[in-house]
């Protein structure tokens, strides 16, 4: 045979060749890096100048989002109803609702491939506002394209430019089991701000919703806290967002509304924070909150059906309570106040956008809660506009399917004067690098190891420093 | 017959098979191009370039990276800055590596041992130990996450201890228990070892372990004299990739806890460098520079081991008798 064996080798052996440098090469378009993306802007005003005659059916915009099946329904449901419209084609692209999706945006800012608009975690906007992509979209919001939306989910450069709206309006919430809080003989915990339970006839609840495998309470004598079987309260504690409500409810803070006083070293903020930990290895209520601090307790349903009469998670688990006629919601305790924390991971547009007219009026679509009813009547989002709340024929559209007890605490949050404060991941550039330096200690004052004025003490002053920088890097 | 007595075309031969070795040697470098191109562009490269990041401070402004150099500024916090959690980073990571290596192996070994001997359903139990290392490591974690939480959180082993009316455990949450947990979940998941070493063990000269029978030696001087001269190169290089993998331990950490909680006892050095390579801003030129130390820990420490390499090369008297008997 002519085509002996060497030549055949030859051949073979050129074809991966050329196969392994076409699989480095990548799409020769993808490729680049975030020069790229520096460039981007410009030439995005330079595009929107030169095409404006550019029909819409030609442009197709990115949105780039995380989300379960059923969020993505929705959000493709949304999109195809926004093509149908206007002509604008909508790629709808999802990813995990986890830290991987910060990782995607990074990576394709990094190959100068930003989408037009994506979601974005609270804690991550200011980072991206740092580091320039993100546009301003105070200008919607003035020409009356999106309505104006809570203060609490507004988000805020530095600079004072708008930067995001939240898509929802989340927040901390009660969540408790009915049969539980029945066979202990307590009464189920108030729906309005202004009933919240104090702090001592919180715990005092949570003692005799603590039983061990005696069958012994924690308010009995004779209980014994290593055998517990049943804990009054669990945390879903996984991020810092998920205690600091008490540090507001104590008459401390974090950083104040409007940036420019650090309140998270004063005394109340740490004795606000020692109370939650008091829980744990003071009262014995609660699970040890390092659990609940490295794993976070799953969805309020299995909590509740396992081993917590009580449980502190976000108004997304409403989400998974549909049908359980067991579980009921109310508002947290006071300290001082009685007062919630809101968090509703944003919408951004991107200014690299090379539509970035088109990707705008797109936004102040997706941010009408109209275009999210499905989401909101699910309770796995709350409506982000204040008349949401308000009006009653709106307040109707979103609230038929909760439960009465979830309506009323909702509701009264969102209508009592200061009983929402905003996150602080919203506002304050240096947010990320402080709470990481607040994460490295403060378990071991939440396990009890220490008291949290101790760890207060040792690393507030980095902590200040951090925050008087004002930057994000 | 010899071409050369005959008609004096011997040089003609010679350039002929030059020829033929220089075809062979292209096609040989073609048939390598896929993995020496791969290692150029996916190792080689990213490795120079990250050495070039530890020098500089890398932020990214109006959307492009702005790289500023810093010199050895990098290096300099991770030793001296009382911020850096370097130093803590690497200790545990060490520790969980030494002592994983050194119990994965004897188990392993011990497990080879036992399952290398003839007995029914043999192969049923070598199976069962091989099966949970196909296991993708964070579906055993989730697994054994489940299985060891609190018992409030649906904790079976836990639930279990408090039916028994013993004290559950905080096997997840305790400083040193979480150690306990990641050693049994190494060890859950170590069959592709288990395996290396059985195949290892068929390598084992019986006639050689018949003798020392005949000599009245006992299993231990079987494992001392025979066993253990011939299975050493193949321990050294398990010892090595056990090494590497240890130390390279990430998955287990971010599932079972969060912000190396508990007391960061599982901030392990690849969490912290991924952490600061991409969730932190302005640190990749430091996860750079921290990613480059770690290395170097890690070529010491193969260093080390190779030093002592000679102790775990096979005994050459064993083939020589081997052939000596053919």
């Amino acid at each position: 045979m002519k085509f002996g064996k060497r030549n055949l080798a030859l051949s073979l052996a050129l074809t991966m060749a050329f196969s392994a440098l076409a699989g480095c090469s990548g799409n020769s378009n993808n490729s680049g890096n975030a020069k790229n993306a520096a460039t981007e802007a410009p030439k995005a005003s330079e595009a929107a100048v030169d095409k404006k005659d550019v029909s819409a059916k030609d442009i197709t915009l990115e949105l780039l989002y995380w989300g379960d099946d059923v969020q993505k329904k929705l959000v493709e449901a949304a999109a195809e109803k926004y093509t149908a419209d206007t002509g604008v084609k909508i790629n709808a692209q999802v990813l995990p609702a986890d830290g991987t999706f910060d990782t995607f945006i990074q990576t394709r800012l990094q190959s100068g491939e930003l989408p037009d608009i994506s979601y974005m975690g609270e804690g991550d906007i200011q980072k991206y506002n740092e580091m320039g992509i993100l546009a301003d979209i105070s200008d919607l919001l003035k020409d009356g394209s999106i309505p104006e939306k809570l203060p609490a989910i507004t988000i805020h450069s530095p600079e004072q430019k708008v930067i995001g709206v939240g898509l929802s309006n989340q927040m901390e919430l009660l969540f408790y089991s009915k049969s539980k809080f029945d066979e202990a003989g307590v009464s189920y915990p108030p729906t309005k701000v202004e009933d919240a339970w104090d702090w001592d006839t919180f715990v005092a609840n949570a003692k005799k919703l603590t039983k061990d495998s005696k069958g012994k309470t924690a308010a009995d004598a004779g209980f014994d806290a290593s055998l517990t079987e049943n804990y009054g309260l669990g945390f879903t504690a996984g991020r810092e967002f998920h205690h600091f409500w008490a540090a507001n409810a104590n008459g401390g803070g974090i950083v104040s509304p409007d940036g420019k006083e650090f309140q998270w070293d004063s005394p109340k903020s740490a004795e606000g924070i020692q109370k939650l930990a008091d829980l744990v290895n003071k009262d014995k209520v609660a699970s040890p909150f390092t659990y609940t601090w490295s794993t976070g307790i799953g969805s309020a349903v299995d909590a509740l059906s396992g081993g917590y009469a009580m449980a502190i998670s976000g108004s997304w688990d409403l989400a998974n309570i549909k049908g359980n006629e067991d579980i009921g919601i109310g508002v947290l305790p006071k300290m001082e106040k009685a007062v919630t924390m809101n968090a509703g991971a944003p919408l951004v547009v991107y200014n690299t956008s090379k539509h970035i007219e088109e990707a705008k009026k797109f936004y102040a679509y997706m941010v009408n809660p109209e275009n999210s009813l499905e989401l909101l009547k699910s309770g796995a989002w709350l409506p982000n506009q204040a008349d949401w709340y308000t009006d009653p024929a709106l307040v109707d559209k979103w609230t038929a399917d909760l439960p009465e007890s979830a309506k009323e605490t909702i509701l009264s949050y969102s209508t009592a004067k200061d009983a929402i404060v905003q996150w602080p991941a919203y506002y304050v550039p240096a947010y990320l690098k402080m709470n990481t330096e607040y994460e490295k200690s403060i378990d071991q004052a939440l396990s009890g190891k220490k008291t949290v004025k101790e760890i207060y003490d040792s690393i507030m002053p980095a902590i200040k420093k951090l925050w008087e920088s004002g930057k994000v890097s | 017959m010899n071409p050369e007595s005959k008609t004096g075309v011997a040089p003609v031969y010679v350039k002929k098979h030059a020829k033929g070795a220089t075809k062979e040697a292209v096609a040989g470098y073609l048939f390598a191009a896929p993995a020496i191109i791969g290692f150029l562009v996916l190792t080689l490269y990213p490795m120079l370039a990250s050495l070039f990041y530890s020098f500089h401070k890398i932020t990214i402004l109006s959307g492009s990276q702005v790289m500023d150099w810093i010199g050895l500024d990098n290096y300099r916090y991770i030793f001296n800055n009382p911020s850096s959690e370097f130093k803590k980073s690497i200790t545990v990571t060490l520790i969980y590596a030494f002592v994983n290596v050194a119990l994965v192996i004897v188990f392993c070994l011990i497990v080879a041992l036992l399952l290398n001997r003839k007995f029914i359903s043999r192969n049923l139990l070598r199976a069962i130990f091989f099966l949970p290392s196909v296991v993708p490591m964070l579906a055993t974690t989730i697994v054994w996450q489940m299985l060891l939480q609190n018992q409030a959180k649906g904790g079976l082993v836990n639930w279990l201890l408090l039916q028994l009316g013993i004290a559950p455990v905080e096997f997840l949450t305790d400083p040193i228990r979480i150690f306990e947990t990641l050693f049994i979940m190494s060890l859950w998941t170590c069959g592709g070892t288990i395996v290396v070493f059985i195949a290892t063990l068929q390598d084992v000269p019986g006639e050689l372990l018949e003798a020392i029978e005949m000599d009245g030696g006992n299993a231990w001087h079987k494992f001392l004299k025979v066993t253990y001269p011939t299975i050493k190169p193949v321990l050294f290089f398990q010892l090595i990739m056990c090494m590497m993998t240890s130390i390279q331990i990430y998955t287990q950490s971010v599932v079972l806890s969060r912000n190396g909680a508990p007391d960061r006892m599982t901030y392990f050095i690849n969490v912290m460098i991924y952490d600061h390579s991409f969730v932190q801003v302005g640190m990749r030129g430091l996860a750079s520079a921290e990613a480059w130390i770690v290395f170097l820990i890690t070529m010491v420490i193969t260093g080390v081991l190779f030093y002592f390499q000679g102790s775990f090369k096979r005994d050459d008297s064993m083939g020589t008798r081997k052939r000596v008997r053919l």
